[in-house]
C-alpha cells in the first residue's frame, strides 16, 4: 500500500467514522438513560436528510445562508424525537424491556413507512451546503469538506461530553439511570430529563445528516436502517451507555470498514460484525464500558 | 392417564385433518372463484411462517431471550436446501421424497449453525444477545452474498417448485407437533426454569449453558426446516430475503401472538403473513398499518394476545360437553393438549 | 490430602481458608469450616459481615481466590454451580428466587434433573420411557411438597403463593437436587412466630429423614440458638468465633460485634 492510499483511506476512514460517532451517541444517550434500544434513531437520520433536501433549496431561494437548513433540520429531528418518545415509548416503559424493544423496532418501520408514503421511495440527491474547495497535503488530494466534517464531529462531541460532565441538565442526565426513585426524590423530573435526552440525541441525528449528506448526497427512506445498525454496532463495541465509547467505536467502525473494503470489497460488513462479537465476548460490556454483574 | 393421552393425540389429529381436509376442498373445488390459486399461495405462506415463528419462540417465549437473528438460520436452511434438492433432482427420488431429503438437509445445517452461534452468543444476555445474534444473521447474509454456489450476492433462481400447500401443511403439522412435544418435556421444563431465574436454575443442578444452546439449536433447526419450505415454495431467492426486516418482522409476530404460547404463534403467524397480501390494494399504507398495530399491542397487551395461553381441543370439547369429570383426570401438564387445530381461524 | 480425610470421619463439607476479594476489599477472609453428617451448623454475624459471599463461594456463584474446599472429601473449587449442586450442595437464597411463572410442582420438577435420563427422541416419541419417568418424578415431587407442607398446591403459580411458603417451596427445590449439604439463607426472614415454628420442624423433619447437614444463616438468634448443634460467627469477613450456642453467646468478641445494633444485642438471651 502506497503512503499516499493509505493517508487518503485514513482521512476517508476517520470521516466516516465521525457520522458513526454522532449517529452513535445517540444510541448510547438513550440507552444510557433507559436501557433501551432505539431502533428508530437511524430514521432520524432519514428525517433529518429529507429536511435537508426540502428546505435548502427554500433556503437558497430565500436568499439565506445554506447553513440555516441545518437548523432547521436540528428543529425537526428534535421535535420528532420528543413525538416518539412522548407518544410511543413513554407509556410501554413500565411494561419491560420486551416491549420496549419492540415497540422502537414498530417506530422504525412506522417513520420508514411513513416517509415512503409521503416522499415516495426513488433516491433524492441533497444539494450541498458547503462547497469548500480540495487542498493538496504531501501529495494527497484531501477535501476540505471532509476534514469540516471531522471537525464539527470532534466539536459536539466534547460539548456534549463537558455538557453532561458539568452541566446540572447533564448531571441529572447521569442520575436517573442510577437510581430512578432516588433521582425523583431529589427533585428531578424523570419524565423531562428522558425527553431532553431524547431531543439531543435526535437533533444529533440531524447533524450526522448534514455530514453524511456533504460525502454522501443521496436520501432514500430506508437509509436510516443501515447507518443506524452499523452506528448501533459501534455504539456497543465502545460500551453502549459511555459517551467516549461511542466515540471509540465509532471511528473504529469507520476505520475498519473503509480499510477492509480496499483488500476485501464483499466482505467488509462481515468484518464489522465480527469485531463486535469478539469484542463483546471478550468484554461484555464493550471497549470501555462497565460490567454489571447480577447480585446473588 | 395413558387412555386419556391416546384419545387427545387421536382427537389433535382429527381436528387438524379436518381442517386440511377443509381448506384442500376449497382450493380443489374454486372456493374462492378467482382468487383461489391467490389463497392457496397465502396459505402456504402462512403455514412455513408458522414453522419459523413458533421456533423462535423457542427462545424468545420459553427460553426469554432476544433473537435478532432468526433470518439468518432461516437462510441457511433455504440455502443449504435449495443446493441439496438441485443437486439431487433427477436421482430417482419422488418430488415429496426430495423435498423431505432438501428440507431436512435445510433444518440439520441451520441446526449446526445455531450450535457453532449458540456456543459463543449465548455466554451473553438481554440487548448483548440480541445483538450478537443480528450480527451473527448479518455475517451469515455477507457470508452468502460471497460465494458463488449461493448466486453470488445475485438472484439465485430455479430452485425446483417442490413445496405446495399440501406438503407444507403437513410438515407445517409436523415440525409444530414436534416443537409442542419438546416444550413439554423436561427440556421445556428446563428452559422455562432458566427463563424465570437463571441463578435459581444454576443452583437447581442445571447446566444453564448446555441447555440453553440446546434450545437455540432447535429453534434454528426448525427455522431451517421453514427457510427450506420457503425456498422450494419461492424458486428464488437472494441473500438481502433475509436481512434485518426479516428477523424483525419474525420477532413482532412471535410477540403479537404471545410470548411463550405456540398457539399465539400460529395464528399470530398466520394472520400477520396473511395481512399484508391481504391489504394489497393498500401496499402503500400496509407496513404503516402494521407498525401501528405492533405499538397498540405493546400499549394494551404488552404479553401479546394470546400471552401463554395455549388452546386444547380436547379442553374445548370437555367444555363444550360439560364433562368436568373427565377433564379432571387427565393431567394437564402431561397432556398433549392440542396446540395444532387451530388453523381453522 | 483428600486421602488423610478419608482415613478419619469424612466431614460432609470442609472448607480451608476460603477467601475472595473484591478489588482491594476481603469479602471473605480464611473461612475454614468442617459440617459432618446431619449436622445443623448455624453462621451468624452482623449485616455485610460476608455470610452470603461464603454460600456464593460454596455454591461456584463465585471463585475463591484463596483456600479450597471439599464435599466428602471430593475437592470442589473451580467447579460449576450446576456441577457443585450435582455433586451435593443445594441452596436456598436470601431474597426468595423461584421460578416464578411455573407451578409449585413444576418448580420442584425442575430441579430433579438426577432421575430423568430420556432424551430427545424419547420425549418427542413419548416413548414409555418417558412416561414412567415422568410419573416417577411427578409423585416424588408430590413427597416432596408434602415434606414442606405445600400438598394440594401443586398447580397453583409459584408466585401466587404467600411469601412463607415461596420460602417453603424454595427448600423443597434444593431437597429435588438429592443434595448432601443444604445451606439456608435466612429461611425464616419475613416469617410470623406460627411461621416460624413451621419452618423449624420442617428442617428437624428432614434432617431426620434425608440425614443432611444443614449449614444455616439466620438473623433471628431465638432460632440460630434453639436448633444450632455449632455456631460461626463471622464479621468484617472473618470468623471471630465459634462453639456452641452458650459459648457463642457469651463470647466477649461476638457481643461486641453486635453493638450498635441493640435490637440484636439481646438477641441470644430472646
Amino acid at each position: 500500500m502506497t503512503f499516499s492510499l493509505f493517508f487518503q483511506s485514513l482521512i476517508n476512514g476517520l470521516n466516516l467514522g465521525a457520522i458513526y460517532a454522532l449517529i452513535a451517541l445517540g444510541y448510547t444517550m438513550v440507552y444510557g438513560i433507559i436501557r433501551m434500544i432505539n431502533f428508530a434513531h437511524g430514521d432520524f437520520i432519514m428525517i433529518g436528510a429529507y429536511t435537508l433536501f426540502y428546505t435548502i433549496p427554500m433556503m437558497v431561494s430565500a436568499g439565506m445562508p445554506a447553513w440555516l437548513a441545518v437548523v432547521v433540520a436540528v428543529v425537526v429531528c428534535g421535535m420528532v424525537g420528543i413525538l416518539v418518545e412522548t407518544f410511543a415509548y413513554r407509556p410501554v416503559r413500565k411494561a419491560g424491556p420486551m416491549s420496549a424493544l419492540i415497540t422502537a423496532l414498530a417506530m422504525s418501520i412506522f417513520l420508514q413507512n411513513l416517509a415512503m408514503v409521503l416522499f415516495g421511495s426513488r433516491p433524492h440527491n441533497v444539494s450541498t451546503i458547503f462547497s469548500l474547495p480540495s487542498v493538496s497535503v504531501a501529495g494527497v488530494t484531501v477535501s476540505l469538506n471532509v476534514v469540516l466534517t471531522i471537525a464539527i464531529g470532534l466539536v459536539i462531541m466534547l460539548g456534549l461530553q463537558l455538557f453532561v460532565k458539568k452541566t446540572p441538565l447533564g448531571k441529572a442526565m447521569r442520575a436517573v439511570p442510577q437510581d430512578r426513585d432516588a433521582s425523583t426524590l431529589m427533585g428531578i423530573n424523570v419524565n423531562r430529563i428522558i425527553t431532553v435526552t431524547f431531543a439531543i440525541g435526535s437533533a444529533l441525528a440531524a447533524v450526522a445528516a448534514l455530514m453524511y449528506c456533504t460525502t454522501y448526497p443521496r436520501v432514500t427512506n430506508d437509509m436510516g436502517t443501515t447507518m443506524g445498525m452499523k452506528a448501533f454496532i459501534a455504539a456497543v463495541l465502545g460500551g453502549i451507555g459511555v459517551i467516549p465509547g461511542a466515540m471509540l467505536g465509532g471511528v473504529l467502525i469507520g476505520l475498519i470498514e473503509v480499510f477492509v473494503r480496499l483488500f476485501a470489497p464483499g466482505w467488509y460488513e462481515a468484518v464489522t460484525y465480527g469485531t463486535l462479537i469478539v469484542i463483546l465476548l471478550v468484554k461484555p460490556s464493550g471497549i470501555l464500558g462497565r460490567s454489571t454483574g447480577e447480585k446473588v | 392417564m395413558t387412555k386419556a393421552i391416546k384419545w387427545s393425540y387421536l382427537l389433535n389429529l382429527v381436528g387438524v385433518a379436518a381442517v386440511f381436509a377443509i381448506l384442500s376442498a376449497l382450493f380443489a373445488f374454486n372456493g374462492f372463484g378467482d382468487s383461489t390459486t391467490y389463497v392457496e399461495g397465502v396459505c402456504t405462506t402462512a403455514c412455513y411462517t408458522i414453522i419459523m415463528v413458533a421456533s423462535l419462540n423457542l427462545v424468545v417465549g420459553f427460553m426469554g431471550e432476544f433473537s435478532l437473528g432468526h433470518a439468518g438460520f432461516v437462510s441457511v436452511g433455504a440455502y443449504v436446501s435449495a443446493i441439496t434438492s438441485s443437486a439431487l433432482a433427477g436421482k430417482g427420488l419422488s418430488d415429496l421424497a426430495l423435498l423431505l431429503v432438501a428440507v431436512l438437509a435445510g433444518g440439520i445445517a441451520a441446526g449446526i449453525a445455531g450450535v457453532l452461534v449458540g456456543i459463543p452468543a449465548l455466554r451473553l444476555r438481554g440487548d448483548y444477545l440480541a445483538i450478537v445474534t443480528m450480527a451473527f444473521a448479518e455475517i451469515i447474509r455477507v457470508v452468502f452474498c460471497n460465494l458463488e454456489i449461493t448466486g453470488g450476492g445475485r438472484t439465485m433462481s430455479g430452485i425446483l417448485r417442490l413445496s405446495s400447500f399440501g406438503r407444507t401443511f403437513w410438515i407445517m403439522v409436523v415440525c409444530v407437533t414436534v416443537m409442542f412435544l419438546f416444550v413439554r418435556s423436561r427440556f421445556g421444563r428446563t428452559v422455562q426454569a432458566i427463563r424465570e431465574d437463571y441463578i435459581a436454575a444454576e443452583a437447581a443442578g442445571i447446566n444453564v449453558t448446555f441447555y440453553k444452546v440446546l434450545t437455540f439449536a432447535v429453534s434454528s433447526f426448525f427455522a431451517g426446516i421453514g427457510g427450506g419450505v420457503y425456498a422450494h415454495y419461492m424458486t428464488a431467492m437472494i441473500p438481502t430475503n433475509f436481512d434485518f426486516n426479516y428477523s424483525a418482522e419474525l420477532l413482532s409476530e412471535v410477540i403479537i401472538g404471545g410470548t411463550g404460547s405456540l398457539t399465539g404463534s400460529i395464528i399470530g403467524a398466520a394472520f400477520l403473513s396473511a395481512l399484508p397480501e391481504l391489504m394489497r390494494q393498500f401496499s402503500k399504507y400496509r407496513m404503516l398499518a402494521y407498525s401501528v398495530v405492533l405499538v397498540l399491542v405493546m400499549l394494551f397487551r404488552p404479553g401479546g394476545i394470546f400471552g401463554r395461553w395455549e388452546f386444547s381441543l380436547t379442553r374445548l370439547l370437555h367444555k363444550l360437553t360439560r364433562r368436568k369429570e373427565n377433564a379432571a383426570t387427565a393431567d394437564p401438564t402431561d397432556g398433549p393438549a392440542a396446540p395444532l387445530a387451530q388453523k381453522g381461524e | 490430602m483428600a486421602e488423610k480425610t478419608i482415613q478419619t470421619k469424612t466431614p460432609i463439607l470442609r472448607a480451608q481458608n476460603l477467601g475472595i476479594q473484591f478489588g482491594g476489599l476481603k469479602a471473605v477472609d480464611s473461612f475454614s469450616i468442617e459440617i459432618g453428617e446431619s449436622e445443623l451448623v448455624g453462621l451468624i454475624g452482623p449485616n455485610g459481615a460476608g455470610k452470603t459471599t461464603v454460600f456464593n463461594l460454596i455454591t461456584g456463584v463465585y471463585k475463591p481466590t484463596e483456600g479450597s474446599f471439599y464435599l466428602c472429601g471430593q475437592r470442589m473449587n473451580g467447579k460449576k454451580t450446576h456441577q457443585i449442586v450435582r455433586a451435593g450442595i443445594a441452596r436456598t437464597f436470601q431474597n426468595i428466587r423461584l421460578f416464578k411463572k411455573m407451578t409449585v410442582i413444576d418448580n420442584v420438577k425442575a430441579a430433579m434433573l438426577e432421575h430423568l435420563t430420556y432424551g430427545l427422541p424419547q420425549a418427542i416419541f413419548r416413548t414409555p420411557r418417558f412416561w414412567s419417568e415422568e410419573a416417577e418424578i411427578t409423585r416424588r415431587a408430590k413427597e416432596l411438597l408434602a415434606v414442606v407442607h405445600l400438598s394440594g398446591k401443586e398447580n397453583l403459580e409459584a408466585d401466587n403463593l404467600p411469601y412463607g411458603q415461596q420460602r417453603r417451596l424454595e427448600i423443597a427445590r434444593a431437597l429435588a437436587t438429592d443434595m448432601k449439604l443444604l445451606l439456608l439463607d435466612e429461611p425464616a426472614a419475613g416469617m410470623n412466630p406460627t411461621e416460624t415454628e413451621e419452618l423449624l420442624e420442617i428442617i428437624d423433619y428432614i434432617r431426620d429423614t434425608f440425614k443432611v447437614s444443614v449449614l444455616l444463616i439466620e438473623h433471628d438468634m431465638s432460632l440460630v440458638m434453639k436448633i444450632c448443634e455449632r455456631i460461626q460467627v463471622l464479621d468484617f469477613g472473618s470468623t471471630i468465633a465459634s462453639g456452641t450456642p452458650a459459648e457463642v453467646a457469651n463470647n466477649p468478641k461476638v457481643i461486641e460485634a453486635y453493638l450498635g445494633k441493640p435490637r440484636k444485642e439481646r438477641g441470644p438471651d430472646a
